[in-house]
This record gives C-alpha cells, sequence and structure tokens, in this order.
C-alpha cells in the first residue's frame, strides 16, 4: 500500500519500506507492524514517539536489520528499487555503509574505543571503494563537512579524547564518509548539550542540502523534529498513527495521540500555559490490545476502536492517518489553560519572605594531580539570589555552568568555598550531614537521573518509607500507612511499594524519587533536571505533579534546567546562569517577554522549539 | 495454600543446586562437629598394624602407626575447620568494613586502606600465615589472626572495587542529603550492590582458607601430633596412598565434599525479599 494515495514509487522514492513487520523470534509479541514510509531523494522523514513505541526498531529495520531476540517477520525495504531484506548477508553488509549508514543513539558506545579517529574513517572507505588514491582527500573533506579539524593530530585522536558534540559528529562523518544516498539517525541529539545539539543540527541540516542525502531521523524531540525534518511519522504502540508533511502534521494534527504529545510540549515561544499530560500508560509490546493501541487512553474511544487497527485513512492528500473518529475529535476545541504567576503581578513593593537567600557564591572542583600541584576549577563564580516562599525558581544555562552545582550547595552535597546561604532565616552549613535535623529534613533534593536515583536493591516501599524512619516523624506502626499515602499523592498504584527500580517505567521512578523527598515533609524541593530524561507525555505529567504539591503542599522549588519550555511553563522566577555566573534574573515574564542579556537572547534562539503557530497554539 | 506459600518462601532464598550445595556443607560440618563425640575407638591407640586394610571394627583400615582410620577421620574436622571458619568470618567481617569505608570515604582514608591491602596482599598466603605461625606460636587465636590477616587484604580489594561501582550513584548523594549516618549509606545502601561480588568471593575463599589450614598443619604447623587432624592425615599417609589408600579417603573426600559444597551454596543463593514483596504475593 502506498503512503501517499496516490501511488509513490516513482524512481525519486529512494526507500520505500512496505507493510514491515518485526516480531519475536517466538513470534509470541509483535514490536512493530504494517509500517509504509516512502523517503523521497534529499527528503528528511522524522520518526516521533514516546519511548517503547517501535521507532528505533523501525530505524533499524530500514537497514534490514533486527535486534537480538527478534526478527523481521513480514513486509519489505527497497533501497533504489532493490529488496534488501531478500539479499544475502553479505551483499547486505556491502550495501550497509556504502548505500545505507546509521548514525547511533550514543556516540559514547557507537564508536570503537580503542580505534582512532583517522583509522576508523579510512576504514570505512577501504572496506567500500577501491578507489585508494582519493582517500586521504576524502577524509578531509567529510571532516571539514561535519566541522571538525581536518589535521593529522586530529585523525590520530581516540574517541575518548573527543567532547560529546565531536563525537557524535565523528559519528556522522562515518556514516557520510562513503557518501551513501540514505542515513538514518537515532536520537544523535540526544544526551548533548543545548547549543551543542543546535550546532549540531545546524551541521546535519546543512549536509542534508549539499549532499542531496536522503534522511530519516528518529527522535523523541518534538522540537527537534520540527526544525530539521521534511515529513514526519508519529508512531505509538508499533504502528504509524499519523503521517504528513510536517508543516501539515504540527499545525493541524487529526489524531488524538498527535494533539496529545503536542498539547504536553511545554513552550518557550508563546504564552505560558500548563502542559497537559496524556492520561494513563504508553503501551508495551506484549500486552497490545487488539484494537488501536491508544483507544484505552484516547477520549474520543468508542467500541469500535476495539474490534481492529483502524485503516489509513487520508483527509488530504499525502496526510495520512489511522483513527476512526478523528472528525469526533477535530470538532472538539482545545483550550490550554494560561499559567498566571502571581509573581507576575506582583512588583518590587510586594510583600516578599525569602525562604532561601544565596549571597556570594563560589564553589569549585579542585583537581589535584601529584606532580602538577592543585588546579583549581571554579564552577560558580560569586552567584547570588532569592527564593520567595511558595514560588518556583528556575536556574537555566548550558552545562558547565554551574548550575547543578549549585543545586548541589543548597542540597548540602558540595562544600562552597565562600558565600553564605541562608535558609529561613538560618546560615545553612555546607555538609549536610553538619545540618541540624530540622533543616535536613525540610531540604530535599530530587535528583536528575532516574535510572541511579533509586536504590536498585531496594523496594519502592523501602525506599519511600527510610525518611520516615530517620527523621522519626511517623511511629513506627504508622508508616506502611503513610508510603501507601505517598505513592497515592504521586499518582502511583499501592502495588508499586513491592517493585523493584529496575521494574518501573521512566516516569514512574521518577515519582517515586519525588515520593520519597515528600517522605520528609520538606518545605524547599530541588529538583535537579527532573524532567529532562522523560518522554514528552511523561514530562508533562510530572510538570502537573509538581505544581500540584507546590500548590496543595505550599512547597517552594528550585528547578534547575536545560529546558526553557519547561522553565516558562513552570517557574516563576529565573536566574540565568553561564561559565558560572549569573547573568541575568527576573520573572518568568521579564525573561521570556523581554531578555535583556545576549547570552539569554541567544539560549532561546538555540534551542529548537515548536512554532507558535503550531497547534495547539497560545493560549488566550 | 499457607504451607505451600511457606514452602516456596523457604525454597526462595536457594535455587536448586544452591539446596544440594548447602547439604553437601552442612553434612561435612556435621560430621566434622559431632564425629569427636561418636568415634567407636580412641583415635589415638595402636590397635592394629601400620596401614593395615580394612577389617571388622576398623571400617577404613589403619593408619601410620596403626591408629583406627575411622575414627581419626570422625575426631580430625572438627578443629581445622573451626579455625578456618572464625579466621573466615573474623578477616570477612573487617574487610567488608574497611572495603566499604575505603569505598565511601575516599581519600586520604581510601589511599591508605588500599595500599596497606596491596602490600599484605604482596606476601603469598601461605608464606604470611607461616611467617606469623612461626613467631607466635600455633595456638588456636593465633591460626585465627594468621588466617584473618590473610583474607583481610583480600576482600577489603574486592568490597573496595564493587562499591566504588555505586559509591557516585544519586541514591548514595541523595542519602547524605537526607543526612544519613555513615553506617547507614555504607551498610544499607552500598553493600546490598556489594553482596553478590562478596558472596562469589566467598565461595572461592572458604574452601580456600579451609585448604590454607589444612595445608598448614600437612606442613606440621598447624595443629600438633598425635592430635588427629585431617591436614595432618593426609600428610602421615599419603606413603601407603596405593596400599591402603582408605587411610587417606576420607579427609580428602569430605574436604572436595565441602569445597564443592560451599561454592555451590553461594552460587545458589538468592537473597531475602523485602516485606513489602512479601505483602504482594
Amino acid at each position: 500500500m502506498p503512503v501517499t494515495q496516490h501511488s509513490a514509487t516513482g524512481n525519486s522514492n529512494l526507500l520505500v519500506a512496505n507493510q514491515l513487520q518485526v516480531q519475536g523470534n517466538d513470534g509470541t509479541f509483535t514490536i512493530i507492524e504494517g509500517v509504509d514510509l516512502v523517503i523521497p531523494k534529499g527528503r528528511t522523514l522524522g520518526i516521533v514517539g514516546e519511548s517503547g513505541s517501535g521507532k528505533t526498531t523501525v530505524a533499524m529495520g530500514l537497514l534490514g536489520f533486527s535486534r537480538e531476540g527478534t526478527r523481521i517477520s513480514a513486509g519489505s525495504v527497497s533501497l533504489n528499487g532493490e529488496n534488501i531484506l531478500s539479499l544475502s548477508p553479505a551483499d547486505l553488509r556491502a550495501r550497509r555503509g556504502r548505500d545505507i549508514s546509521y548514525v547511533p543513539q550514543d556516540p559514547s558506545t557507537g564508536l570503537h574505543p580503542g580505534i582512532r579517529i583517522g583509522v576508523a574513517l579510512r576504514e570505512m572507505l577501504s572496506v567500500h571503494t577501491n578507489n585508494v588514491e582519493n582517500i586521504d582527500a576524502r577524509i578531509e573533506q567529510v571532516l571539514r563537512e561535519t566541522q571538525l579539524p581536518t589535521d593529522a593530530e586530529f585523525q590520530r585522536r581516540y574517541p575518548f579524547e573527543l567532547s560529546g558534540g565531536q563525537q557524535q559528529r565523528v559519528a556522522i562523518a562515518l556514516a557520510l564518509v562513503c557518501r551513501p544516498s540514505v542515513i538514518i539517525m537515532d536520537e544523535p541529539t540526544t544526551g548533548l548539550d543545548v547549543t551543542t545539539q543546535a550546532r549540531l543540527i545546524e551541521v546535519i541540516r546543512d549536509l542534508v542540502r549539499v549532499n542531496g542525502t536522503s534522511l530519516v531521523y528518529v527522535s523523541h524531540d518534538l522540537g527537534v523534529v520540527r526544525s530539521l525534518a521534511d515529513d514526519v511519522a508519529v508512531m505509538y504502540g508499533g504502528r504509524i498513527v499519523e503521517q504528513g508533511p510536517v508543516d501539515e502534521v504540527f499545525m493541524n494534527p487529526m489524531h488524538p495521540y498527535t494533539r496529545g504529545l503536542l498539547e504536553a510540549v511545554p513552550r518557550a515561544l508563546t504564552k505560558a500555559f500548563k502542559p497537559r499530560a496524556i492520561a494513563g500508560d504508553a503501551v508495551e509490546p506484549w500486552d497490545w490490545p487488539t484494537g488501536c493501541p491508544f483507544a484505552p487512553r484516547c477520549s474520543h474511544h468508542s467500541p469500535e476502536c476495539d474490534v481492529s487497527m483502524p485503516a489509513p485513512v487520508w483527509p488530504k492528500e499525502s496526510h495520512m492517518l489511522r483513527c476512526i473518529n478523528f472528525e469526533n475529535a477535530l470538532k472538539q476545541k482545545t483550550t490550554l489553560e494560561p499559567v498566571e504567576r502571581k509573581n507576575d503581578h506582583l512588583d518590587a513593593g510586594g510583600q516578599k519572605e525569602n525562604v532561601l537567600t544565596i549571597n556570594n557564591l563560589h564553589a569549585n572542583y579542585s583537581r589535584s594531580k601529584l606532580l602538577k600541584g592543585k588546579k583549581i576549577v571554579d564552577a560558580v563564580n560569586d552567584v547570588s539570589f532569592d527564593v520567595e516562599a511558595g514560588s518556583c525558581l528556575a536556574i537555566v544555562g548550558e552545562s558547565g555552568s554551574g548550575k547543578s552545582t549549585t543545586l548541589r550547595c543548597i542540597a548540602g552535597l558540595h562544600e562552597p568555598r565562600l558565600g553564605v546561604m541562608e535558609f529561613k532565616g538560618e546560615v545553612l552549613a555546607g555538609r549536610a550531614r553538619q545540618r541540624h535535623g530540622d533543616i535536613r529534613r525540610l531540604v530535599q533534593i530530587v535528583p536528575q537521573n532516574p535510572d541511579s536515583s533509586l536504590n536498585p536493591k531496594m523496594t519502592v516501599g523501602e525506599i519511600i518509607e527510610r525518611p520516615l524512619a530517620l527523621y522519626s516523624r511517623v511511629p513506627k506502626e504508622a508508616r506502611h500507612q503513610r508510603v501507601l499515602e505517598l505513592l497515592e499523592l504521586v499518582h502511583l498504584r499501592p502495588a508499586m511499594g513491592a517493585r523493584y527500580a529496575s521494574e518501573l517505567s521512566g516516569g514512574e521512578k521518577q515519582r517515586v524519587a519525588i515520593a520519597r523527598a515528600l517522605a520528609a515533609e520538606p518545605s524547599l524541593l530541588l529538583c535537579d533536571e527532573v524532567v529532562s530524561a522523560l518522554d514528552v507525555a511523561v514530562q508533562a505529567s510530572i510538570l502537573e505533579l509538581l505544581e500540584e504539591l507546590r500548590n496543595d503542599l505550599g512547597m517552594t522549588l528550585v528547578f534547575v534546567t536545560h529546558d526553557l519550555g519547561v522553565v516558562r511553563s513552570i517557574a516563576s522566577q529565573v536566574v540565568v546562569m553561564k561559565n558560572g555566573q549569573v547573568v541575568e534574573t527576573g520573572t518568568t515574564k521579564e525573561i521570556f517577554e523581554n531578555p535583556r542579556d545576549t547570552y539569554t537572547q541567544e539560549l532561546l534562539g538555540a534551542i529548537p522549539h515548536l512554532r507558535p503557530t503550531d497547534y495547539p497554539g497560545a493560549p488566550e | 495454600m499457607s504451607s505451600t506459600r511457606k514452602k516456596q518462601r523457604f525454597r526462595s532464598y536457594f535455587s536448586v543446586t544452591g539446596w544440594i550445595g548447602l547439604s553437601m556443607t552442612l553434612s561435612v560440618l556435621l560430621i566434622a562437629l559431632i564425629g569427636p563425640l561418636v568415634t567407636p575407638q580412641n583415635p589415638d591407640d595402636l590397635l592394629g598394624l601400620p596401614f593395615g586394610v580394612s577389617q571388622p571394627g576398623a571400617l577404613f583400615g589403619f593408619d601410620s602407626y596403626g591408629r583406627d582410620s575411622f575414627s581419626r577421620f570422625l575426631a580430625g574436622g572438627r578443629y581445622s575447620l573451626v579455625v578456618a571458619i572464625i579466621g573466615y568470618l573474623v578477616g570477612a567481617s573487617l574487610g567488608l568494613t574497611l572495603g566499604l569505608l575505603a569505598a565511601y570515604s575516599r581519600g586520604w582514608v581510601d589511599a591508605a586502606l588500599a595500599w596497606t591491602s596491596e602490600v599484605l596482599i604482596g606476601f603469598p598466603a601461605l608464606v604470611l600465615m607461616l611467617l606469623l605461625v612461626a613467631g607466635l606460636g600455633t595456638s588456636f587465636w593465633v591460626l585465627v589472626v594468621a588466617l584473618a590477616s590473610v583474607n583481610v587484604p583480600r576482600i577489603l580489594r574486592i568490597v573496595r572495587a564493587s562499591g566504588r561501582e555505586v559509591r557516585d550513584a544519586a541514591y548514595v548523594e541523595v542519602a547524605e542529603a537526607r543526612g544519613e549516618p555513615r553506617r547507614y549509606i555504607m551498610f544499607k545502601e552500598i553493600f546490598p550492590s556489594v553482596l553478590p561480588a562478596f558472596l562469589v568471593d566467598a565461595g572461592v575463599r572458604i574452601p580456600a582458607s579451609i585448604l590454607l589450614v589444612a595445608s598448614l598443619s600437612f606442613l606440621g604447623l598447624g595443629i600438633q601430633p598425635p592430635a588427629s587432624d585431617w591436614g595432618l592425615i593426609i600428610s602421615e599417609n599419603r606413603v601407603a596412598l596405593t596400599v591402603q589408600p582408605l587411610a587417606v579417603m576420607g579427609p580428602i573426600v569430605a574436604l572436595a565434599l565441602l569445597m564443592i559444597g560451599v561454592n555451590l551454596a553461594l552460587d545458589g543463593f538468592k537473597g531475602n525479599k523485602s516485606s513489602y514483596r512479601r505483602d504482594i504475593s
């Protein structure tokens, strides 16, 4: 079945996937099904979806590859009119890297740690071409194209001698060096710094334009796809649920899932509004419903949805979706709730009570080397700000800006070199252990990475129970009951208490980490990039939860993040940091509508955002 | 219903091979512990010809002096096994605590502990033990201390290495920010992740400890004759292995069973389940 209503199998289509299906080896579960994709020459296709939606499986399937334990069980992938799934392993290997290449998600594991960059590039060329003379010239050219140094010294480096952004550019250079006609990139900018990401996207866009390469770009970041792709396919539960030109899909989404996703993205460029979470959890391949996979979470759900997977429909030429009730969904007008912060109206004359005051904070990491002596690296340099009671203050900046170190100082994990931190009028000691019991209890931190924030050897119940025991706020007999209450407070089922961290999704882990902090009944909650590792829909639900807790429990939040959209939707005050220093402070409104510092303006410009005209638009 | 649930809970601590290993270990330990109380003959009496073969009343025949081999086998396990086990336990508790301390503290505490243990590991185990025994005599506590001093640095190193892997995990930092005491972080947050490595090491180290004590008595520096001891029995009777193999078979088989058993048991150990886990299942 063609992807557009009018058949699209001309010569201009480089890569065509037809009814691609990937199953587990024993056939008991299906990971992707009925995937039709057409990538014309020189165009970029973005594949978006939450984790577990099957987007990486599709990307690998396009290379004729399936992960251990799975196999491509049906469908075809044709590259330049040749079905690569029917090729012999040797022939397929010859195509990969030469005609179609792959850039993996994590450059630190995608590059061989023991092979110098120049050698890796040379090997790639020598495997695929016989033209030996031009190898050096080609390598130099490809390094220049990816904006890397071309000198021999650089080519002699090992991957660990490069920064994350450079590593990813080397990975792209490797994919590019044989001039393939199609490149498949799997989240190549995830895990990179905001501005590094912006530069890399620039590089990718230029490469595609100059070389006329077709690109398949897999990402969960809607902003990146918006700024890079020509066409977009939205995946959910292993199927493409909506597909079309990027402007069309982002401005007039028709599938309830796509609309939900777009409503969940916090925007930096429009007036602050509350991102809306999609109810329920994403489906896993082993418990797909018989009908539409999104039906259990869909607000336009009807009995027919559960019968079978809806067939593709084309409301407009080249705009495909798989939904029975999309016309109903379109009728319902979405209104976003604007965020009105009391601080927006509050002038300097209004009543303020500061919970936390930071004065001239300096912090550094000392690197002592045996013979070279001590080297002091200033991570935080003369930082001062106040946090009002019941407000949410966001600290934004790139990595290395000192924003996390500042937070760690407040939490008592990093001893400042100089400066005074006052919490409710009391001076905070540098180390948490030196602070007295009540202060320790009142300041709690939710760490960045949900994967390492929970002890893998403890159950969720034990984890949440510990602060109750430590601060003895709750008598022993009542603790079990209190744990259940806390689980309910963060919207987790009581049965979760029995799980281990490895049995939870990213969003659930983050909720448990929040519940653990809440168990101490803190008045100041420090959040270190708590949503950056999460999918959009999950991210929105965590933001919702934090907002709810702040309003209901009267907590004060200090929120460290690099995501300006998140800042705009949750923070009332913003501190912008760069190289350890505060470059600008102000209310959220001031910072976003009237940034004074050039760095703030740069930061606002650098990030690939959704456009203000994109669905659902700005709130009234 | 409740009995099957109980059974399942009971079973869940070890895998099947773990249970086999555990029963092998326990039966050898049982022989060693109650053996001296049930010897059919006085193990020190000369009752037959040197290396006399098996006969009624002397199941395993006679040893080099004509003493009853079976009685000597029963009497000879207790002392060295008790030395080995206490020596291991003392070494393990010290090595574990210091290893966790090194992993958690970092800085000069870690450096001092790591360097000291490297130096101690530099001595071959048997040489270190011989040194101590030669200087301080062969009493029970000297043997225990000698064995512990072999085990401490080796266990410390393993615990430190796997402890360092989780030292910087966010959950350890959160515990620090909560103001948790050091011992809680060491034993409740870090130790569970160290446990698998610690158990694998124990599976090698307990048998090695038993073997070390046996080797020491084999060399004549452990338990002194005429007292009966498995290592000593092997040493005294190995010359007649072809004529009267039964004189050495008891200790050899028992030691082999013990080592395999301990290994299987520790490999098959699955650990306890949390109370939250039990409530649900």
